[in-house]
């Protein structure tokens, strides 16, 4: 079995980008706007679904789709964010998540209405496996590995390079200050939240060309990605990246050194362990 | 105004919208309809409609008698004799007024309770159950004009909703029972939820003929709970026995999900392969929601079997064969033991990964048995000539087919005598010959189970020879070679 080894990481790794990819757009609203996004895996499931629709009425390749799902879904975070959201963090603070679940409701019962609790697969779509020193490595799940590295590089040097992600960064840490060095706080919410959805959107997209659809498919995809959030430290952009990663290995090991069966159990331990050792994550900044 | 009353102002509003519209559903309902059937002394038959109350106008020659039968709800006979002497055909009116009273309906509808998943992750299978018990509700109703030893007592179909949770099956179960007053039940196709569900049935003694694939349904000394279809044990029997005897293979891996179904499937065919001497080299529960089971199947990478054993649901059987082609995993034969893919979909989902798997099915579309040619008919009569009925439906259909004929010779629709006439069950439907036992077990399941395989994209029957079209393709070639 030991031969096996690499291909268990490998397949970890594989994933593990996934997970990550789902966590990024998520991390980046806990960081900013200090709020959690419970329908975080509902949006990726509405994203999976315009690429499923795309692939089957237009022919459009899924990983092509990513070019309409992003600006699609950076327009609804906006839209959520400007006209929803902006209005209940003027409530008490559980509203934003009492409204999520709402959201999360009617997501899936529109999707069950409109497309029916049918399973989807992109029908006909073939991913192409090829061999690479003795491991088998399938190409679209390559590409949402290196589409979790891409986006994580790529935020992180928007968060630290550009004069948005300044803006970005003085409103998560003191919205008061940054109010005062003239920074438009509202816009930076907007823009921030339009982003973490884009990204849930992106994730949808890519993970359509390895899974099936139906409506309450975003769900286990939504919860593994809080996980992962705050695993990595909420707000922390390479957290996001190590923590998906991480759990798609610990669960790709006891899922072959143990039992399939065990996986989530050995996965979600290693998690509360790590909370309570580390509460404010692996990569978070002690508050 | 204050918010206070701004929201009470909403509120009324949304009610009054509400009761506006329960009030113009209520109105709409179609009025109660009867037919007048006027004969004159020459056998003339005037046949018309009208509502509750209507004035008819007849011919009538002299001296006739006119016979004035309201078909429905209730019989009147009215004779009419023109007052005045006729010498010469002369038209006469006659008024009949007959007022409707609920009293003297027909046969009162046979309720029948059909309880199975139409929301949550089971839900297509659910579908499949009741399209095809509305199939045969269909037959009795529209071609027999009802059972015919009650009266010609339509069937009414009372669909219910697990939502694919075993709480909700059996609150559903009880509804149905106590507020319903359904006669019997069939359902619910999750061996988790009909557990439950049948426990609720044989508490108020309602006959529950189930859909479901654990042995354990009938392994509970109920008195009121009856399977058609063959459940897993023969279904999983059948797995091993198919790699073993038919196929002389010698070694196998065993993978099963990890619900009620799946482990049965799990114990069943180790018992069964430690009997007959197959060797299992691997042999593994999984979680049916894993998005990736690509660990387990490079285990049985490493181990090399002859062969795969499974025990699975829709997209964790989608997900296995297309993982298997992505990790290279190549046996001799795929057998996934019948009960919990639904061939139609799994065929529609995983594509051509999914060509010369196996299924020890309970039924499929292309048997040769005459009813199986019938239900197909009918099937496709009702939901278009494309459309094909899977193993789920023939399960549902058997059962229907089952409690039908029980109610009939029950001739009665209390619940004991159906159960019964249950006991006393002697047909040859879809499937094969059925005839309960002490259990309410199918004698016949071993018989009746079909191995089906993927063949140019169909599936195909390849046992039992009185029903099979085509015959078996092993090894199947490997993945490099497609």
């Amino acid at each position: 079995m030991q031969e096996l080894l690499g291909q268990i990481v490998v397949q970890g790794l594989m994933v593990g980008g996934i997970y990550a990819l789902a966590a990024a757009g998520l991390t980046l609203i806990a960081g900013v706007m200090k709020i959690i996004n419970i329908a975080h895996g509902e949006l990726m499931m509405l994203a999976m679904y315009t690429t499923y629709f795309l692939y089957t009425l237009f022919g459009l390749d899924p990983l092509l789709s990513v070019a309409v799902t992003l600006p699609l879904f950076f327009a609804i975070g906006c839209f959520l964010q400007r006209f929803c959201i902006e209005r209940l963090i003027k409530g008490p603070p559980m509203s934003v998540i009492i409204f999520a679940s709402g959201l999360i409701f009617f997501a899936q019962n529109l999707a069950a209405t409109s497309w029916t609790q049918d399973f989807k697969v992109l029908r006909g779509y073939t991913t192409t496996t090829f061999e690479l020193f003795g491991l088998r490595l399938t190409s679209t799940r390559l590409a949402i590995l290196a589409s979790a590295v891409i986006v994580t590089v790529l935020l992180y040097m928007l968060l630290s390079k550009t004069k948005v992600g300044r803006a970005i960064r003085a409103t998560s840490q003191n919205i008061e200050s940054a109010q005062l060095m003239g920074v438009n706080v509202k816009l930076t919410r907007v823009l921030s939240f339009g982003l973490g959805v884009a990204l849930a959107g992106l994730a949808g997209s890519l993970l359509m060309t390895i899974y099936y659809l139906y409506p309450a498919v975003g769900t286990p995809f939504g919860v593994v990605a809080l996980i992962v959030v705050f695993l990595g430290g909420a707000g922390s952009i390479f957290g996001a990246l190590i923590g998906g990663l991480a759990l798609g290995i610990v669960e790709a090991f006891t899922g072959f050194y143990l039992a399939l069966e065990l996986k989530d159990i050995a996965a979600y331990i290693a998690f509360i362990i790590i909370l309570l050792v580390r509460p404010w994550g692996l990569f978070g900044v002690k508050e | 105004m204050t918010k206070v009353e701004t929201g009470l102002v909403i509120l009324v509003i949304i009610l009054a919208v509400i009761a506006g519209v329960g009030y113009w559903q209520a109105a709409t309902v179609a009025p109660v309809t009867t037919t007048v059937t006027s004969v004159q002394t020459k056998s003339t038959t005037i046949t018309q409609t009208m509502t509750t109350t209507q004035t008819t106008t007849v011919s009538l020659a002299p001296g006739a008698t006119a016979t004035v039968t309201v078909t429905q709800p209730v019989t009147t006979t009215a004779t009419v004799t023109a007052t005045q002497t006729i010498t010469q055909p002369v038209t006469t009116t006659a008024t009949v007024t007959q007022t409707v009273t609920a009293a003297a309906k027909p046969p009162e509808p046979i309720k029948i309770g059909v309880l199975f998943p139409l929301t949550g992750a089971a839900a297509p299978m659910g579908e499949g159950h009741v399209k095809a018990i509305q199939v045969y509700a269909d037959i009795v109703n529209n071609v027999w004009g009802g059972i015919p030893t009650l009266g010609g007592a339509k069937i009414e179909l009372v669909i219910a909703d697990t939502t694919t949770d075993p709480k909700v099956a059996a609150s559903e179960a009880e509804r149905l029972i106590t507020k319903e007053k359904v006669v019997a039940i069939l359902g619910c196709y999750r061996s988790a939820d009909t557990l439950p569900a049948s426990e609720v049935a044989e508490r108020y003694g309602i006959p529950f003929v189930a859909s479901a694939g654990t042995p354990i349904v009938t392994a509970r000394g109920f008195k009121y709970v009856f399977r058609a279809h063959p459940p897993v044990v023969p279904t999983t029997n059948w797995a091993v026995d198919l790699v073993k005897n038919v196929f002389g293979y010698s070694t196998a891996a065993v993978l099963c999900e990890n619900s009620a179904m799946g482990q049965s499937m799990y114990n069943m065919s180790l018992a069964r392969a430690k009997a007959l001497g197959l060797t299992i080299v691997h042999s593994e529960l999984y979680s049916s929601s894993a998005p990736d089971l690509s660990p387990m199947l490079l285990k049985v990478k490493a181990a090399k079997p002859d062969a795969i054993i499974a025990g699975s649901y829709l997209t964790d059987a989608v997900l296995m064969v297309k993982q298997m082609r992505e990790y290279d995993v190549n046996v001799k034969a795929l057998v996934f033991i019948g009960g919990g893919v639904p061939s139609e979909k799994f065929l529609e989902l995983a594509g051509k990964d999914g060509e010369y798997a196996f299924i020890t099915a309970l039924w499929n579309y292309d048997s040769k048995r005459p009813s199986s040619i019938e239900f197909l008919k009918a099937w496709q009569a009702k939901y278009g000539a494309t459309s094909i009925p899977d193993q789920n439906a023939a399960e549902a259909y058997e059962s229907a087919v089952v409690l039908v004929d029980a109610i009939m010779r029950a001739r009665s629709t209390n619940p004991d005598a159906i159960r019964d006439a249950l006991t006393k069950t002697q047909l040859i439907s879809i499937s094969g010959p059925i005839e309960f036992d002490a259990r309410g077990e199918n004698k016949y399941g071993y018989a009746n189970t079909h191995i089906i395989q993927v063949q140019g994209g169909k599936w195909v029957t390849v046992l039992p020879e009185e029903a099979a079209s085509a015959k078996p393709i092993v090894p199947m070639p490997p993945w490099s070679a497609r």
